[in-house]
């Protein structure tokens, strides 16, 4: 089965395989892009081999998905219960289990392998399970999977199980090497050619009206629309099925000027000549449209858009003819352009804006983020340096304590700059002193500025100080930080006991987020504030 | 009260017998100086003030609703969207799951919006009114709850169980015997349930906050439904935060399966204006109380520092309305009172129509590029409440009408006529004055004329935006204190229960019950405290026996000695210090006078148990931690304790 032939051919001599020889009793598909087709090819041949019977007589089957087995009760109640409905519909005489006995061939393993006896011997059939989607399996019952790879030996009947996977057998297999090797079928993806043809296919044979983007008189149009999207397409993406999503989504829009064209003509006479464009028209209409296309991709791969606000959002309005846009020399407008770029990720740009959950945060939520990034970023022992002050030293502490660079010469050992490292786990307490000490520079509130005026004896700092601290064990301070473990923008390190004494967070915000906010509150340059800032 | 406020945290005392203390007697407590009050005057107050805040309630709860309809509805639509168009326009490749996602920063608001499409769908579409609405298909629901979502099974498990417990006018017959988490069970019940109702059902699958689930097991839950479909027609509606949730944590393959529809629910500033301008600033609803300007000044702070939510919101406008409440007294002078109340109405309505037709002016000079300060209506109505409008507000209004040219200013008398003539009837008869003094400028309108209406414009807003303070009895209707606690809803836990430690008294039921019969000193403090105090005093680790020691003698010796034996500080563990403890600890050994004392007053054993629960309760509240070296030795957790 190595030889280079198309997907289908080989799938089919696999299966031939499995018919004709006594049952190989573990059989892996491999498809990496999409199992889709695998699973089309292999239920519909199980289903003509069931209804007409193969050359080694009849077989019973049953098709499952990896994620229906999160329970090895629920796996065995459901393939017994499959398979017994079809001995029964089979055979005119009662099943050798009723089915209100099958709760107790669930139990366990062995309990399971004797009802499959039971029905292999009842109907004199062979038995195939076909589970797709198995690395789900493997993740919720690990401990049945190498017993399924080998249910063939356990069972000692005619049984074959056959599970088809993105992901490959070398990644799939345990590691102890208690499983049997499969009989391995990899599935190459479409080529370009195959999911033109693919895609072309799609197009519906129905008669729909004059009016319809799916009028038959299209096809050869769409054709070459699926040419021109897939030239463009496939530098990102090779899986058939989703270049099918964005074709759907832009062929109502490239045909709509014709369709509008053609609307005018009939309303104009009783009997219009309706023709597609010709060859220089369709290939300004390609033209017209390609940034269309480019901006579905964009859009749509990523599921930013869901199809129908995709296609409410470019419309074209009616009054928009094929003859309109014959005549301009300009491409297809974008609206919203700015959403569009806003959604795509671009690193390390100054203006990029602070995503709106984080924008509607109140202002002490808004210190909180920014503190637990400065504690996620920083080392503990730098923070005396960077946050602490002299009781003699009016205003800002000593700014940090140089660059990398110096240290690292000085030391002679170079150190990855904790922001190339990911943020490390920080105490609450700590968190807290932070928030604590950065708004005792910048959060200003009106009691202070009363306060002070009234108590010129005290030093400014000190009430200032006082009242911080405060607002910082305010009850609302620890409500907001559990809100924001709950949004996800700050990640609680979940000891086993949880305890409430050592709680430890991380901070998931990124520098870029963590930056603006900081200009927000008022803070000219968290850099300062960072011990190991980018020079 | 106000003490108790500056507290933080207000405690309400257990009270064991409730049938010797009627809940009256408990209003009628020490806070009123009974001598001047009305028999019975604490219940009336709290009955109308009861009243009033309901009354504010029902309005804030309207325009809620009124908020949240146009999502409710969009909502409603969408559910009902795919099954009423059959025909699909788009060739999709595959089916896709409807997910309906609501998002809003308050995801309690969120939440709450879920309820309202629930109510709709079932009230107007459920099984129980089928017969008026045959077109539409039968909505089943079955709401999950945070509990279920611990693991798949469960998750599934109440699935099933929702949608097989709903409610339905005419029930299957269903017995099915299987595995409890086993999806055939509801692909069988719901074969049942079309057999009775027709083929069109819907299943609405309400989740808690995605953001509450874990990822993996959402993306799994997901996955699982969507081998259903169609034969089980799901629909997932939940709510979260973050617009944007569902497209970062849910795998690709995941996603494709979805059809994600995304809704806004708004939340911000904006939204959080319009509700207490449309509570104390409406035309319509005149509120028996109103809120003074430093009351709103707090709540906007609150609002935009602490806590962004409708829930908060609400709290402290309840709170604000309540603080006040108890210090005024009504028996003096009725006639007064009515008077004063009558004047008060007047005044706000006449004020709220003014505020309404410069927020108009302000729009439209903003609209074109005006110079005019953006402050809102609500910010504005504050100053205004605070000292009446300052000269400077005026004249920029009037300056800014002056400046705009025939066209303009006609536009504008549009407007305002407009409006003058849209007002409730209840203010109409107010603006006579001003609604003919629009009209007249506005139908025979020159430049010149513009000018004679600046002027009358001018004497308007400065007569009907007064500051409030001439009004007799002013403290009744409105509710402002310079002094108000800083937010009782956020108290700072921390300063209340070492100060609760520190000074018991505040506290406990002594100052006020006993005040009379008891002095607080003969009332001996709580073991927690009498430790505290001599942990407060002590240095950074505690030699665990020289602090019983100190402890002991708080009850041997009397009340003023008490200073002199506040524990030898042990700060740092050196050698030499022990020699002193031991020293001293053998000392205490070798006197026996010293023990027959304690010994007479308190069992030397009971006190040690005492002493032990004690240091047992600061550990557990978080005061203490063991070193770990030594074992006689803790560690202190706080140490500059706030006087």
């Amino acid at each position: 089965m190595a030889d280079s032939q198309g997907p289908r051919t080989r799938k089919h001599e696999g299966i031939r395989a499995i018919k004709a020889n006594a049952v190989p009793g573990f059989i892996h598909v491999h498809s990496p892009i999409s199992i889709r087709h695998s699973r089309e090819i292999i239920q519909t041949l199980l289903e003509r081999g069931s209804s007409q019977g193969s050359e080694n007589g009849s077989f019973l089957y049953v098709y499952l998905d990896g994620i229906q087995c999160f329970s090895s009760r629920l796996f065995y109640y459901r393939i017994l219960e499959i398979l017994l409905n079809q001995c029964n519909s089979n055979s005119e005489h009662e099943g050798p289990i009723p089915l209100e006995d099958l709760k107790q061939y669930t139990f366990d393993l062995s309990n399971f392998i004797r009802a499959l006896r039971l029905i292999s011997h009842k109907c004199n059939a062979s038995i195939i399970i076909v589970i797709e989607r198995v690395e789900k399996f493997k993740e919720s019952l690990p401990e049945l999977w190498t017993p399924l790879s080998r249910l063939n030996e356990l069972a000692r009947i005619p049984l074959s199980v056959i599970t088809i996977s993105r992901a490959s057998w070398f990644e799939l297999r345990p590691l102890d090497g208690s499983a049997i090797d499969p009989l391995l079928i990899n599935v190459n993806p479409y080529n370009k050619q195959d999911s033109q043809t693919y895609l072309i296919n799609l197009f519906p044979s129905r008669l729909d009206s004059t009016l319809s983007p799916y009028n038959p008189s299209f096809k050869p149009l769409y054709s070459h629309f699926i040419a021109t999207l897939i030239n463009i397409c496939t530098v990102f993406l090779v899986d058939e099925i989703e270049l099918g999503y964005i074709a759907s989504a832009c062929w109502p829009i490239f045909v709509q000027p014709i369709l509008n064209q053609w609307r005018l003509q009939m309303e104009q006479s009783d009997n219009p000549q309706l023709t597609l464009p010709d060859e220089d028209a369709r290939i300004r209409l390609t033209k017209y449209f390609s940034p269309l296309i480019s901006h579905a991709l964009e859009m749509l791969y990523p599921r930013t858009q869901h199809i129908t606000e995709f296609v409410r959002e470019n419309k074209l309005p009616e009054d928009i003819y094929l003859s309109d846009i014959l005549q301009t020399s300009s491409i297809f407008q974008i609206k919203n352009k700015d959403i569009s770029t806003s959604h795509s990720r671009t690193h390390g740009g100054r203006d990029v804006p602070v995503p709106p959950h984080i924008q509607a945060l109140t202002t002490i939520a808004k210190y909180i983020l920014v503190a637990a990034f400065l504690a996620s970023h920083n080392p503990p022992k730098s923070d005396l340096k960077l946050f602490g002050r002299s009781s003699n030293e009016k205003g800002r502490r000593k700014k940090g304590g140089g660059t990398v660079k110096s240290r690292a010469v000085s030391r002679g050992k170079a150190k990855v700059p904790q922001r190339l490292l990911g943020p490390i786990t920080f105490p609450l307490d700590r968190l807290v002193a932070i928030v604590g000490s950065i708004m005792e520079e910048y959060y200003e509130e009106q009691k202070n500025t009363e306060s002070v005026q009234s108590d010129d004896e005290n030093g400014d700092d000190d009430v200032n100080a006082k009242d911080i601290e405060m607002v910082v064990r305010k009850v609302q301070v620890l409500a907001t930080i559990t809100e924001l473990v709950n949004q996800g923008l700050l990640d609680r390190i979940a000891s086993e006991k949880a305890e409430l004494d050592t709680m430890t967070y991380k901070c998931t915000i990124n520098q870029t987020c963590a930056f603006a906010l900081a200009r927000e509150l008022g803070i000219e340059s968290l850099k300062d504030y960072m011990y190991d800032a980018e020079e | 009260m106000t003490d108790l406020l500056d507290q933080g945290v207000i405690i309400i005392p257990y009270e064991e017998d409730e049938a010797t203390n009627p809940a009256e007697e408990n209003i009628d407590g020490p806070l009123v100086r009974s001598e001047i009050d009305l028999p019975g005057g604490p219940l009336f107050r709290f009955q109308a003030y009861r009243q009033a805040w309901e009354e504010c309630l029902e309005r804030t709860k309207k325009i809620l609703l009124k908020l949240q309809k146009p999502v409710v509805e969009e909502v409603v639509c969408c559910i009902y969207d795919p099954i009423l168009q059959q025909e699909d326009e788009f060739l999709l490749p595959n089916l896709e799951m409807m997910t309906i996602l609501v998002s809003c920063p308050d995801r309690a608001f969120a939440r709450s919006s879920i309820y309202y499409i629930c109510k709709t769908l079932t009230y107007t579409l459920g099984p129980e009114d089928s017969d008026s609405d045959d077109h539409l298909p039968h909505a089943l629901l079955s709401q999950i709850h945070e509990t279920d979502c611990a693991n798949l099974t469960l998750l599934v498990k109440a699935l099933i169980t929702g949608f097989i417990n709903f409610p339905l006018h005419k029930k299957p017959n269903f017995k099915y015997s299987s595995i409890p988490s086993d999806m055939h069970i509801l692909v069988r019940y719901i074969e049942e349930v079309k057999i009775q109702y027709g083929p069109q059902v819907l299943l609405l699958v309400v989740l808690p906050d995605v953001s509450l689930i874990d990822p993996m097991l959402l993306g799994d839950f997901l996955d699982l439904c969507y081998c259903h479909i169609p034969t089980l027609p799901f629909t997932i509606l939940t709510t979260t935060s973050d617009m944007d949730y569902l497209n970062r944590v849910l795998s690709r393959s995941t996603l494709t399966r979805l059809r994600l529809e995304k809704f806004r629910l708004p939340c911000d500033r904006q939204t959080f204006e319009h509700i207490v301008e449309e509570t104390f600033f409406s035309l319509e609803f005149s509120p028996k109380l109103i809120i003074g300007p430093s009351g709103l000044d707090m709540i906007i702070s609150d609002f935009s520092r602490n806590n962004a939510t409708l829930d908060g919101l609400l709290s402290n406008i309840q709170g604000m309305s309540e603080s006040d409440w108890s210090d005024f007294s009504p028996s003096k002078v009725l006639e007064k009172t009515i008077e004063g109340r009558k004047l008060f109405h007047n005044r706000m309505r006449h004020a709220k129509v003014a505020l309404r037709i410069w927020n108009i002016i302000r729009k439209f000079c903003r609209n074109r590029n005006f110079k005019f300060p953006n402050t809102s209506l609500l910010e504005i109505s504050v100053e205004v409440l605070r000292m009446g409008i300052t000269d400077s507000l005026v004249n920029v209004a009037i300056s800014s009408i002056r400046s705009l040219d025939e066209t303009q200013a006609q536009a504008l008398l549009e407007e305002l006529y407009f409006f003058v003539c849209g007002l409730p009837s209840a203010v109409r008869n107010l603006t006579t004055g001003l609604k003919g003094q629009i009209a007249g400028t506005r139908n025979t309108f020159t430049l010149d004329k513009l000018e004679s209406f600046c002027d009358f414009m001018k004497r308007y807003f400065r007569s009907t935006l007064m500051p409030l303070n001439d009004i007799p009895l002013l403290d009744m209707w409105w509710t402002d204190d310079e002094n108000l606690p800083n937010s009782p809803f956020n108290p700072n836990v921390h300063v209340s229960i070492v100060t609760a430690l520190l000074e018991p008294r505040g506290y406990l039921d002594w100052g006020m019950g006993m005040s009379n019969n008891n002095s607080a000193d003969a009332c001996p403090l709580p073991d927690v405290s009498i430790a505290f105090q001599r942990y407060v005093d002590s240095g950074k680790m505690i030699n665990l026996y020289d602090w019983h020691q100190s402890f002991s003698m708080a009850f041997e010796t009397p009340v003023d000695q008490e200073e002199d034996d506040i524990m030898d500080v042990d700060d740092t563990p050196t050698k030499p210090r022990h020699k002193i403890s031991s020293s001293r600890l053998a000392k205490s050994n070798n006197n026996p006078a010293a023990s027959k004392t304690s010994i007479e007053r308190v069992d030397k054993r009971e006190l040690q148990a005492r002493f032990m629960r004690t240091v047992h309760e600061l550990e557990f509240v978080g005061f203490l931690k063991r070193t770990g070296r030594r074992t006689e030795h803790v560690t202190k957790t706080i140490f500059d304790v706030m006087d």
